[in-house]
């Protein structure tokens, strides 16, 4: 990855510094009008996003990773413990200066248009003017809206609502921006704008947390993921730690004759060919999580994170 | 109409009570407010924590979110509502409203006396109704819908605090509905003033008549027009008026060619501008007492003197400078009822005396008396001169007298009325004489009236958008009725929480409906507990909704400020800014209470 280096140092940076987002045993039981139990979406939830990197929240559906969010953002209340984001309560509306989101759905204002609805959360953020109107040209050229500008929401495409839902998500310039499920809907030039633009955002010192399904982007941009399962943490860590296997080693080979193949092992030297290539082999995020999805089937109930890797979380 | 004096209090004595009144409405809100967010919270977190998070919540409040208010975030909200508002088609209330107007003119053109009153009572009730309808339609969906459509996650994740997105919606549904209100003021001048335009002709020939000095008069009467007809009189000079029917009348002018022409209607839509006074009674030997005569009615707003006797009323007048009366002479405003005992000739006027008298007894300075004659149902004037003269027993000399400087001390100045009819009864409330004071602008008036109702859908609009930060709208809207006729009805509880409404609380009289009984008769039921019950749950429930009811505004009295409009009377601008006032506390009030709901919920849950 392009970006290893630079988050190796934003996150060598970080321990030092307060984490921007941070649960302490965060749990959300939804209950229904009497009180009685309905779902526990979120278990006793410890994470740390540290400033800087990309976090990835994954899980199949229903794990609890946008009831997370709204933990987070203070949309929901947690059943007990707590979610502070740069040190603050999730509940105080002071933190939202420097947040910026992208709900699951764009919900926006159906009879605004694209300029109007900048505008408009524009002045939430209490901007002036000018300020409102210079940031909204940047960010509908930026998503690429421009020739739709004028046009309500009403009648924007899936696509395109997405496109506008992420240019209010960055109006304020935010330090720290939640995508939920940010690659939906897009095709796929909109879906490698949208991996550019998230690395930009890193690029520029911002902390981007996001969870989607589509493994390959989030294999593409996150540093760092935690995978959900159930509303319980099953893993955490750093991506490049997340799919190194330690005890395997990826050795490509040229010019080996059939025969040699059987005896490979001893034979590499004997034999006189070239070790072209060699490193610690991984698998791939979709192979990662196929396997925390099974065994978490197969043996339900807390996992220590960490634990089916060879590495864990290293902070 | 029944005019309660109290509402014509100075403003000093009343801003005092207001706010002691505000402080222990606020205070009892406090703590109920407290003690449910208690309750609340201590369900969802345990004893100690829910104290934690009830007193962080109020600190956040104060030192997060109302410390912070930005003007620019409200109007961003407020620009949304409004927008929201256009959406649903609000405006196409008032193409309805304007319609129903063109057409309103077939049904209302009827043969009442005051066409005038009824008119601007028209058109003043209907806009009443039709605007805060809308003021509450209007409002009612907005947040549910936001809450329900999710919109609101990408609004609360902004630094925009709760307090603003109450505020803002309040801010911009009152703009829609005051927009619309104005329209439909516009409208509804122009249907009054168009309404009351008419036009006579002479009917028939004039009759000459020669005057007292030998030189030709005229005399005459107009086609019946608008189902009225006035006799008219023209003088030597060709000039004349004509009779007042209908609350009008018009001048009349004869050219030197014999051509009548008559002015448009006069005096039709005016704006009196009355100056009450005090009101007490002297009994048949001539003592002080603070009562008249009851003739009989369960509730009586006038008390009745009899003729013949020392019964009489006496107003005081306070507050009279000479300088605002530039003619020198004090127009005096009578509206006397007539209780006949005996029938004697209908047609024929009561007779009655009117004294003034210098406030300080023992000063025995009277002037002579000035007589009248009863003109019931209709608005007696009786000029009171500057020169009059000392009443005296028969013999003395005859003493000059100046009405300013003999009889009115520091601005005070006392009318005595008695009947002059052996057993004939004048009846009278203490609004029923004052001093008429030059006339306001009717235009001004009716402004004043539409302020009157814009205050109440200000009111109405807070209401609303404070249930729609807890309740669903259907919810809401329910809330919002049942709240407004709790206020509305805030008298009416009151006599019921004091247990003086026959037929008992609503839980007797229930019972009551079932059984088929009598009000009046006692509740007897089989079993004595069960009756006790009832009275007792009768009595608690009266007593919290009474609480309740006295805190809310009380939308009858600001109802009826808009009847002095109809009844030709100027509303006081003290009335409109305490009213004004009064409103803004409940705004404050609601949007607080707004406030606390929307933080306190779950946006997502
Ligand atoms: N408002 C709610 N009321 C009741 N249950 C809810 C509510 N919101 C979420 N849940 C439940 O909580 C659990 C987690 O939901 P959540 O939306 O967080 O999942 P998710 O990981 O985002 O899934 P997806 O990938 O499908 O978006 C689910 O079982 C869901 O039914
Ligand atoms: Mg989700």
């Amino acid at each position: 990855m392009a970006t290893d280096v630079a988050s190796e140092t934003a996150a060598t940076e970080s321990t030092a510094t307060q984490p921007v987002i941070e649960t302490q045993s965060l749990t959300k039981v939804f209950r229904d009008f009497w009180g009685r139990e309905k779902v526990r979406a979120v278990k006793a939830l410890d994470l740390k996003v540290q400033p800087g990197e990309i976090f990835g929240l994954l899980g199949p559906n229903g794990s609890g990773k946008s009831t997370t969010i709204k933990l987070i953002l203070g949309l929901l209340f947690p059943t007990s413990g707590r979610a502070l984001v740069f040190g603050k309560d999730a509940t105080d509306a002071r933190k939202n200066d420097r947040i910026g989101y992208l709900p699951e759905e764009s919900y926006l204002y159906k009879f605004l248009n694209a300029e109007e609805t900048l505008d408009f959360y524009g002045r939430l953020f209490n901007m002036p003017a000018a300020e409102r109107r210079r940031r909204t040209n940047e960010l509908i050229d930026m998503v690429k809206l421009n020739w739709a500008r004028r046009r309500p929401l009403r009648e924007y495409s899936k696509g395109m609502t997405r496109r506008i839902g992420l240019a209010q998500a960055l109006i304020n310039d935010p330090d720290l921006v939640l995508l939920d499920e940010p690659t939906t809907g897009l095709d796929p030039l909109g879906t490698d704008d949208m991996k550019e633009m998230i690395l930009e955002l890193k690029a520029r010192g911002k902390t981007v947390v996001m969870c989607s399904h589509l493994l390959p982007d989030i294999q593409d941009v996150c540093d760092r993921v935690a995978i959900l399962y159930n509303g319980e943490l099953k893993e955490q860590g750093r991506l490049s730690d997340l799919l190194t296997v330690k005890d395997e080693i990826d050795v490509r080979l040229r010019a080996l004759p059939p025969e040699g193949r059987k005896e490979l092992d001893a034979l590499v030297a004997k034999y006189g060919s070239e070790v072209v290539h060699e490193s610690q082999a991984t698998s791939t995020l979709k192979d990662l999580f196929m396997r925390i999805v099974r065994e978490s089937e197969a043996r339900p109930g807390k996992r220590a994170p960490g634990a089916s890797s060879s590495s864990s979380d290293s902070h | 109409m029944e005019i309660d004096l109290s509402d014509f209090s100075s403003f000093y004595d009343w801003i005092g009570s207001a706010i002691l009144f505000a402080l222990i409405a606020s205070l009892i809100l406090t703590i109920v407010g407290i003690v449910i967010g208690y309750i609340v919270s201590g369900i969802r977190y345990g004893p100690i924590e829910g104290a934690v998070a009830v007193a962080r919540g109020i600190g956040t409040a104060f030192a997060h979110d109302f410390a912070y208010f930005s003007l620019r975030r409200t109007g961003a909200i407020a620009y949304v509502a409004i927008k929201e508002a256009i959406r649903r088609k609000v405006l196409v209330v008032f193409a309805v409203f304007a319609i129903f107007f063109l057409f309103a003119g077939f049904f209302l053109d009827t043969e009442s006396e005051h066409p005038a009153r009824l008119y601007l009572s028209f058109v003043l009730t209907t806009t009443t109704f039709l605007v805060l309808f809308l003021a509450l339609f209007v409002s009612v969906f907005s947040l549910p819908s936001d809450i329900a459509q999710r919109t609101i996650y990408t609004v609360v994740t902004k630094p925009v605090r709760a307090s603003e997105i109450v505020l803002g919606r309040m801010l911009g549904f009152t703009a829609v509905g005051t927009l619309i209100l104005a329209g439909m003021m516009a409208v509804s001048y122009v249907f009054v003033v168009r309404g009351m335009r008419h036009h006579h002709t002479v009917e028939g020939a004039l009759e000459p008549k020669t005057g007292k000095d030998g030189k030709q008069e005229w005399q005459g009467k107009t086609t019946r027009d608008r189902y009225h007809r006035h006799k008219f009189r023209i003088g030597p000079d060709g000039n004349g008026t004509t009779e007042m029917v209908h609350q009008h009348w018009h001048s009349v002018q004869r050219s030197g060619d014999g051509k009548v022409t008559f002015s448009p209607p006069r005096d039709q839509l005016i704006a009196r501008v009355p100056k009450f006074g005090r009101l007490r009674f002297l009994d048949r030997q001539g003592n002080p007492t603070n009562k008249g005569v009851n003739v009989g009615y369960v509730y009586e707003y006038r008390s009745y003197i009899e003729g013949g006797t020392k019964q009489a009323a006496i107003w005081t007048f306070d507050g009279i400078r000479e300088q605002d009366f530039p003619d020198g002479r004090i127009a005096l405003a009578l509206n006397l009822r007539v209780f006949r005992t005996y029938m004697g000739e209908i047609k024929v006027p009561v007779r009655g005396v009117l004294y003034i008298q210098h406030p300080d007894p023992t000063k025995n300075l009277i002037a002579e008396p000035i007589s009248f004659a009863s003109q019931e149902f209709q608005e007696q004037i009786i000029y009171i001169p500057r020169k009059l003269y000392r009443y005296r027993v028969t013999g003395e000399a005859s003493e000059e007298l100046d009405l300013f400087r003999d009889l009115i001390s520091d601005g005070r100045m006392m009318i005595k009325i008695q009947c002059d009819d052996n057993a004939q009864y004048f009846g009278m409330a203490a609004a029923d004489v004052y001093i008429r004071m030059p006339d306001g602008y009717f235009w001004f008036n009716f402004i004043k009236g539409y302020i009157i109702i814009w205050l109440q859908m200000v009111i109405i609009i807070a209401i609303t958008v404070m249930y729609s930060t807890l309740l669903k709208s259907p919810i809401a809207l329910v809330a919002t009725i049942v709240t407004f006729i709790i206020g509305y009805w805030q008298a009416f509880i009151e006599r019921m929480a004091k247990g003086e409404i026959y037929g008992g609380g609503p839980l007797e009289a229930f019972i009551r409906i079932v059984k088929q009984d009598n009000l009046m008769t006692p509740l007897e039921l089989k079993w004595p507990w069960v009756e006790w019950t009832i009275k007792k749950a009768d009595w608690i429930f009266s007593q919290i909704l009474h609480v309740f009811s006295a805190m809310l505004p009380t939308f009858r009295n600001i109802t009826k400020m808009t009847e002095f409009v109809a009844y030709n009377y100027d509303i006081p601008g003290t009335i409109v800014g305490r009213h004004a006032i009064s409103a803004l506390a409940y705004v404050l009030v609601f949007s607080l209470v707004g406030y606390f709901f929307l933080k306190s919920r779950e946006v997502a849950g």
